[in-house]
């Protein structure tokens, strides 16, 4: 699986050279391109892992909602440096810096829950002390 | 499907290209503008369908509705 990766991330680098040459605005086509197929070969594997993890959570007793909201603080976060790159190699960093401080407002905003559930657990132990 | 779709882009690319750099020499330069238009208008289509495949299959993932 490893090595499928390094394949396409060669083919991809060599394509958008070549398509450089001939044609800047197909690079960064070629790019994304490139950029979706590693992360689709990657998001396979991944997803296995996501399993396996939710159910050592569900085992430790915590909360759902607390693994739940961690998961999609990982996600955003993959998601947002995923695009934010993408700009930055199409040589708009300032659109990529954009991106980057709207993923962290949301994620900002989804731990905001978390912060409060910790505020009420303190709370209540300070209480029974 | 996976990398394919990369060869199928370069090979539109350097196709449109070379299309847009026949059509500059024998001087039908707005033709030639309309054929390089052409050929990036099908392959931001090809990369935006990639695109929604990818959104979605994170979103399954992580569960980000």
């Amino acid at each position: 699986m490893l090595f499928k990766l390094f394949a396409i991330g060669i083919i991809g680098v060599i394509l958008v050279l070549l398509l450089r040459t001939a044609k800047p605005e197909f690079a960064v086509l070629a790019t994304i391109a490139t950029g979706i197929v590693l992360v689709i070969v990657l998001v396979n594997s991944l997803s296995g892992a996501v399993v396996a993890f939710t159910r050592i959570v569900e085992k430790s007793g915590l909360p759902e909602g607390i693994f739940a909201t961690i998961l999609k603080i990982i996600g955003i976060g993959y998601l947002t440096e995923y695009s934010a790159s993408i700009c930055e190699d199409a040589g708009c960093a300032s659109i990529a810096q954009k991106l980057q401080l709207g993923g962290k407002l949301v994620i900002f905003m989804l731990a905001i829950g978390i912060v409060t559930r910790l505020v009420d657990v303190v709370t209540s132990l300070a209480e029974t002390l | 499907m996976d990398f394919s779709i990369l060869l199928k882009i370069a090979g539109i690319g350097i196709l449109t290209a070379f299309i847009s750099f026949i059509l500059k020499k024998s001087d039908k330069d707005e033709i030639a503008t309309f054929a390089t238009l052409a050929g990036l208008i099908l392959v931001i289509l090809l990369i935006v369908d990639m695109l929604g495949g990818l959104f979605d299959t994170i979103k399954s993932i992580f569960a980000l509705y």
